[in-house]
């Protein structure tokens, strides 16, 4: 893994809370299960798989 | 293989953004039913999709709920509460209790928008909120989607939401530039 995982699942976590808040605020979907427990998840694994796709945007060397 | 990375990550995000349109479900139980009119529009259990909500007005001055509901049977020594859903967590916004001894089986009042608490003016977006009414007699669940109108970005919580997914979006992005 040539990312950095630590970061990608913290700000993974914290992007998909902001994520769910977000679309409550917007009035697109409710604060429920899904969205304040789900959301962070994915986001948690979108961490991952872009900690694990890394380096993104670049070519390998 | 960086096709896949790619597909993968895009895959990921697709999960995410198509999750965010999916309406909530809610449902129903029970003989109860009631309604509430706003500002010229009837709502009543049927509004429980994050489609179909009822509104309540940004502009509340001068605006009167008028609500009714009905219980079918007699519900004698009952118990209530309306909660607003926060995750998994049901936090409790109101709640009654009685004995019913005149048999009622029906209710009906107005309610002015403007004695809204001063918080609760501040707040925009789409809450799940859930009744249940129970007693001798009989026992009601039901849930609806609730819309406080109003612009989500300019809210308190609305900017500080979305600077931080943002800022959390910048992280994501070097989480996945790899270490020098």
């Amino acid at each position: 893994m040539r990312g950095r995982p630590v970061l990608g699942v913290i700000c993974g976590f914290f992007f998909g809370l902001f994520v769910a808040v977000l679309l409550q605020q917007l009035s697109i979907r409710p604060l429920d299960s899904v969205g304040l427990i789900g959301f962070p998840v994915v986001g948690v694994v979108l961490g991952l798989v872009l900690a694990a796709a890394a380096p993104f945007g670049r070519s390998p060397r | 293989m960086r096709g896949r990375r790619t597909g993968t990550v895009l895959g990921v995000t697709a999960l995410l953004v198509l999750w965010g349109s999916t309406a909530a479900f809610a449902s129903k139980t029970g003989p109860c039913d009631g309604s509430v009119t706003i500002d010229g529009v009837r709502y009543d259990s049927t509004n429980d999709t994050a489609d179909d909500p009822i509104v309540v007005p940004a502009d509340k001055g001068g605006v009167t709920a008028s609500w009714e509901g009905t219980t079918g049977t007699p519900i004698t020594n009952h118990s209530g509460s309306v909660s607003v859903v926060v995750g998994p967590i049901p936090i409790e916004i109101a709640s009654w209790a009685g004995t019913n001894s005149d048999m009622e089986v029906s209710a009906s009042g107005t309610y002015d928008l403007a004695d809204i608490p001063d918080f609760v003016k501040s707040l925009t977006g789409l809450y799940e909120v859930h009744a249940e009414h129970s007693g001798d007699g009989g026992t009601c669940e039901g849930t609806v989607m609730v819309k406080l109108d109003g612009n989500g970005l300019t809210s308190p919580v609305g900017a500080v939401s979305a600077a931080g997914a943002v800022l959390m979006a910048a992280g994501l992005f070097f989480a996945g530039r790899g270490r020098a």
